[in-house]
């Protein structure tokens, strides 16, 4: 498993130079292998998570947000959110930056956004379903 | 690998590569057959646990759907096939992408449910064994819950609670009205599938005359309830809308439905004898018929669950999503359906698969169309609670709402819809 230095230092080093850049090179000559693959993957995402936390959480201490539960939680915004378009009133939240998708949840959770579905959905999540579910949208695709 | 490195390597690899992690790693798929699932019923439901588990198990469980239709045509939404905003095409759909997924669909009916030798017994004679089998046949209709009416009836008096032909009648009789004519819609009891679809309908006929300019025609709901799904809103628009043509009259108005005459046009209460032009009557619901020959119904004729996974309470092997089940706070909608799929399909990959087990959330939302870019919502959270699954306070539209706000209700139901469906069918 990442330790928490390697996350520290994947996260910096996302930071400096850019997620897809760094993605990139993470991958970089693995041969696709099916051990190493996923594992690259999950450094690149204890980068993503550890951004999540220091930017949107304001936390000092980096907390791994758990990606499992994200996908879990996820289905249910997946029931309006997995066709939308860019003229939709139902936004696209696939792809979207961590930070962004933990400020606008815990706005609506605030009901500082209107929308009362979206209130009644934000309500229930806590920060940590929050920031898995921010982790789990930033990767997931349609 | 730890705990934790398999966890988060499967779900890693759920945005990319599912099949590998899940098919290696899970434990039952070493050196035996997979494990298998059956869902009968192709709708809401059925449909989105059949797809979910496929998908997330990446092949590591046999999904089996078994549903006799090809197309599935949505209930949800044929309230705006009634009102001319949509075509009932538009609310069909076909089961490509769900084989897509991995769902293997026989499309067939399913005669019965063999509970010891856990298998299901095929119209046809053949049987598909499983080890889990989720069921999602949705509602019967109680024709006989309405004095003179019947399954016969219903071509002369259309229900169209369950949508294809029946809502395709339904238009044709609407359509064939001239002013002056009366409507009558003899409302259900509950618990009934899609509470406030009733009044959306209503307000879908009332919308129709409207845009023919007719100014004699009535329509009266006699309705066995005191009270009913976002009456304050839906009341609100008729005044507004449809100024003095529907009535809505509760028990102690009409004072008891007595029954309906097919033959004469005639709804007889305590209070009148109408005779109309368009007779809706939507009988007392019940769950499906193999649901309650499987022995999985209770005397109020729906099925009762555990909560925290959408398990029958007579059959630990058994889900039951959707209309059929005994859901607690949760209304019986389409939404309703997909939401419990969801946990339903993942408790099953937990069972079958040892894939992580979460705590069951439910959700749901209605909207309702009144009028033209007039669309009023309800709903909100649940989760299991004193052994049923209560609900969280929710929301519901407001009288004196802004027209912009309805407007917008509008486009999020229709793209709310498109959502859903793609969630369900893929």
């Amino acid at each position: 498993m990442i330790g928490y230095a390697a996350t520290v230092a994947a996260c910096h080093d996302c930071r400096r130079r850019g997620r897809n850049e760094t993605a990139e090179r993470m991958t970089d000559g693995t041969a696709a292998s099916w051990v190493i693959g996923p594992i690259l993957r999950s450094m690149r995402m204890a980068a993503a998570i550890c951004c999540a936390c220091v930017v949107a959480g304001g936390l000092t201490v980096a907390r791994t947000a758990d990606i499992e539960l994200g996908r879990y939680l996820s289905t249910e915004c997946i029931t309006c959110h997995g066709t939308a378009k860019a003229d939709s009133t139902i936004p696209n939240i696939f792809g979207l930056g961590e930070s962004h998708f933990v400020e606008v949840i815990r706005a609506y959770r605030a009901k500082a956004l209107p929308n009362p579905v979206m209130q009644s959905i934000a309500s229930r999540l806590n920060d940590d379903d929050i920031a898995a579910l921010a982790a789990y949208f930033e990767i997931a695709k349609k | 690998m730890t705990e934790l490195t398999r966890r988060n390597f499967s779900v890693l690899a759920g945005a990319s590569l599912a099949t590998l992690s899940t098919s290696l790693f899970a434990p039952s798929a070493f050196g035996q057959a997979k494990p298998r699932l059956v869902v009968i019923g192709g709708g809401p439901g059925g449909a989105t646990v059949a797809r979910y588990v496929a998908k997330d198990s990446a092949g590591a469980i046999d999904v089996t759907l078994i549903e006799p239709s090809k197309t599935f045509t949505t209930c949800f939404f044929s309230n705006l096939y009634v009102g001319g905003f949509r075509n009932l095409k538009s609310l069909t759909h076909n089961y490509d992408k769900v084989r897509k997924a991995g769902v293997k669909v026989v499309h067939s009916m399913a005669a019965s449910i063999d509970r010891d030798k856990k298998q299901v017994v095929l119209a046809g004679g053949g049987r598909v064994a499983y080890d889990r089998l989720v069921i999602a046949p949705g509602i019967d209709l109680k024709y006989e819950s309405v004095p003179g009416y019947s399954e016969a009836a219903a071509q002369i008096m259309p229900h169209a609670w369950k949508p294809g032909p029946q809502t395709e009648l339904l238009v044709k009789k609407l359509n064939a009205l001239k002013d002056g004519d009366l409507i009558v819609m003899v409302a259900p009891p509950n618990p009934y599938r899609c509470p406030p679809g009733p009044y959306e309908r209503v307000s879908m006929f009332a919308h129709v005359l409207k845009k023919k300019g007719y100014k004699k025609s009535k329509i009266i709901i006699v309705d066995p309830k005191p009270a009913f799904s976002k009456q304050g809103v839906f009341m609100e628009g008729w005044e507004k809308h449809y100024p003095g043509m529907i009535e809505w009259q509760d028990p102690k108005v009409h004072g008891g439905i007595k029954g309906v005459d097919p033959k004469t046009g005639e709804v007889k209460t305590d209070l009148a004898t109408y005779k109309a032009a368009l007779v809706n009557v939507i009988p007392a619901q019940m769950a499906g018929k193999i649901a309650r020959d499987a022995g999985l119904a209770d005397a109020s004729g729906f099925c009762a669950i555990d909560p925290e996974n959408m398990k029958s309470k007579v059959d630990a092997n058994i889900f039951v999503v959707g209309d059929s089940s005994i859901a607690g706070d949760m209304p019986k909608s389409a939404f309703s359906a997909n939401s419990q799929a969801k946990v339903a399909a993942m408790i099953i990959r937990s069972e079958l698969v040892k894939s992580r087990a979460f705590p069951a959330r439910y959700s749901n939302t209605c909207w309702s169309l009144i009028a033209p870019d007039d669309d009023i919502k309800v709903g909100g959270n649940f989760e299991p609670g004193d052994g049923m699954i209560k609900a969280a306070p929710g929301f519901v539209s407001q009288k004196g709402e802004s027209a912009d706000i309805r407007k917008q209700n509008y486009k999020e139901s229709v793209d709310w819809y498109n959502g859903i469906v793609a969630d369900i069918f893929g």
